[in-house]
């Protein structure tokens, strides 16, 4: 009797488990204030799930696509409406989007910087890295910068 | 029975009824997920149709309201109109973003969108400052109008579709972050008859910060002088870096983009250096140094000082600074150039100081590269009391100058800048010295750290 009260304690416990995994996911913690504050948050998010590993001016590259984007007409005015677009991020494809970014991190420095201006592509509005890549389609955009292990796009 | 054979079938018995309850709990979970799951898909599948319709409503609009401003010819008609339709062609393409179809598969719809909006509210404009529509920009609307209606006839095939169940939104799928492509055929060729549509409207070059004529711009600062060679541009780091810091850099690649570059870059002790140097002319575009400040020993003006040391040494005399941003140590100052005591702000040059030692860490000029030049600066038409007249008793103003600012469109127009009080903001409103039209409210954004504009 004691074993069988076990396993299903046991088996409960993994059924407890597997909500709680569903729970941790859905957990989101709350940062800083201000407009412009919080877009800086979505942007290092953003950037921070599609280029923690590149170097620093790879960082503000990606970020200031994602602002060349919000202003060029074939994209949304936003850059909530930018990087939420489907498909257009893997960030919010991998949950990346939801990891918080302290504001201490080299990639939040980076998007202070696109930000105020800084724009080391040129314009682009695509990138894509080509040891990653297998779409045909991106490769026939023409590539105008090579920063990092990413090719930038017009 | 021995003990023996009867401890056995306890054991099986019991094994027996652990299995059966990890299977009933296994059954129980995943119909509990799957539930769930259900849910969420349905949840999902809503939102898409909810944009998929209101995008086919958005676009019928459109397409009526473009046929209807093709009549309208006075003032408050079409600037009505025109409010619409703007609104319309944001919401559509608010809708769009949220389609799951990825972004390329649907870019000229939505630059459609974006100009049509662009384009109505620059008719407005104009025809409220008692300008008359020329025929040329009559046949720009004709054309938009065409391209609406296929658009939309198109899309409501799409609707007809979707009502039949001969399709699903969810039919089109992400290969990759990059394209799209659909599981069912039909769904395909419509949204590539969509984007391939045999109307194609004009270039639209207008006044609107949409208008085409931005994608090809010159560089005014730059557009005489020679081109030069990898070389060159090596010795225009090091005078810019110093010859210290520049040893840390190497050649990268050429880039190309707004401007042509030569591309230079390295790992410092502590971060990392890029600089881009101009093929026309050898100038530096930007420049970034990654190095953490820990410290913060200089003032915001004391930083000022330093920037616009930097900059007269570096060739460009005259920089006035104007805005600024402190954080993680380091100030970011905007300078703009001033002549004969106007201040020029599409000639804009930015600085990062580190607040530590007062060294460069950052450096943008495409803002100067692409439009400095001597202008000549015309006479007034408009008095400055007229001025001061336009912005009415509301703003308490502290101050007035000249200046020139850059539109949406990058048009420049020559203004009187006036800066003051409502309540408890700041406010920097511009005049056009020339027209007295109020051409730019600008919100000062004021905190212990930083001076911005929105």
């Amino acid at each position: 009797m004691k074993k069988i009260l076990l396993s299903a304690g046991t088996m409960f416990l993994i059924f407890a488990m597997q909500l709680a995994f569903v729970g941790i996911n859905q957990q989101e913690q709350a940062f800083a204030a201000g407009t412009y504050q919080k877009d800086l948050q979505l942007l290092a998010r953003c950037v921070n799930g599609e280029a923690r590993g590149e170097p620093y001016t790879g960082q503000v590259a990606v970020a200031a696509v994602v602002l060349n984007r919000v202003k060029h007409p074939s994209f949304p005015n936003t850059i909530a409406g930018v990087i939420y677009q489907k498909g257009a991020f893997t960030a919010t494809v991998d949950g990346q989007i939801n990891v918080p970014i302290s504001e201490s991190s080299t990639v939040y420095k980076a998007c202070r910087d696109a930000m105020n201006g800084w724009d080391p592509t040129g314009g682009a509005i695509y990138y894509y890295n080509p040891a990653k890549t297998t779409n045909q389609w991106i490769y026939s955009r023409e590539v105008i910068k090579i920063i990092g292990s990413h090719r930038f796009a017009k | 029975m021995t003990s023996q054979t009867k401890r056995l079938s306890k054991g099986i018995y019991i094994g027996l009824t652990i299995a059966i309850v990890l299977l009933a709990f296994a059954i129980l979970g995943g119909v509990y997920f799957y539930k769930q799951a259900d849910e969420y898909k349905e949840e999902l599948h809503n939102t898409y149709m909810r944009a998929f319709h209101d995008m086919s409503d958005y676009l019928n609009d459109i397409d009526i309201g473009l046929k209807k401003t093709m009549l309208a010819q006075d003032a408050p008609q079409l600037s009505a109109l025109s409010a619409q339709l703007y609104m319309q062609a944001e919401a559509a393409k608010s809708c769009l973003a949220q389609l799951p179809i990825e972004d390329a598969s649907f870019d000229n719809t939505s630059k459609f969108l974006s100009q049509t909006g662009d384009y109505a509210s620059y008719l407005s404009r104009k025809v409220i400052q008692n300008e008359t529509v020329t025929e040329e920009e009559y046949q720009n609307l004709g054309s938009l109008s065409d391209y609406a209606e296929a658009v939309n006839e198109e899309f409501s095939k799409l609707e007809d579709k979707i009502y039949e169940n001969s399709m699903t939104v969810e039919s089109i799928k992400a290969s990759n972050p990059f394209i799209a492509y659909a599981e069912d055929e039909s769904f395909k060729d419509g949204m590539q008859r969509l984007e391939s549509m045999p109307q194609e409207y004009p270039s639209l070059i207008y006044d609107g910060p949409f208008s085409e004529h931005l994608e090809d711009a010159e560089p005014q600062f730059l557009k005489d002088k020679q081109t030069v060679s990898r070389r060159t541009a090596e010795s225009v780091v090091k005078l810019f870096l110093g010859e210290e810091r520049a040893k840390k850099t190497a050649y990268q690649n050429d880039g190309s983009g707004t401007l042509d570059t030569y591309l230079f870059s390295g790992n410092t002790d502590n971060g990392s250096i890029s600089i881009e140097v101009t093929k026309q002319g050898g100038m530096v575009l930007w420049m970034l140094d990654s190095r953490e400040v820990k410290e913060t020993r200089l003032s915001v003006e004391q930083a000022m000082t330093a920037g616009a040391l930097f900059l007269s040494q570096r060739g460009f005399p005259s920089m006035k600074s104007s805005y600024y941003d402190v954080a993680d140590n380091i100030a970011t100052l905007n300078y703009a150039y001033e002549q004969d005591g106007v201040t020029m702000y599409p000639d804009l040059i930015k600085v990062k100081i580190a607040l530590d030692n007062g060294e460069v860490l950052g450096f943008e000029a495409q803002g100067y590269l692409m439009c400095h030049r001597e202008r000549e600066i015309p006479e007034t038409v408009i008095r400055e009391d007229a001025a001061r007249q336009k912005v009415g008793t509301h703003l308490s103003v502290d101050n007035v100058s000249m200046a020139y600012i850059p539109l949406e469109s990058k048009r420049e127009v020559f203004c009187y800048e006036l800066s003051g009080t409502l309540g408890k903001n700041n406010f920097l409103i511009y005049v056009n010295a020339q027209t007295g039209g109020i051409e730019k409210i600008l919100m000062l954004l004021e905190s212990e750290n930083d001076i911005l504009t929105l």
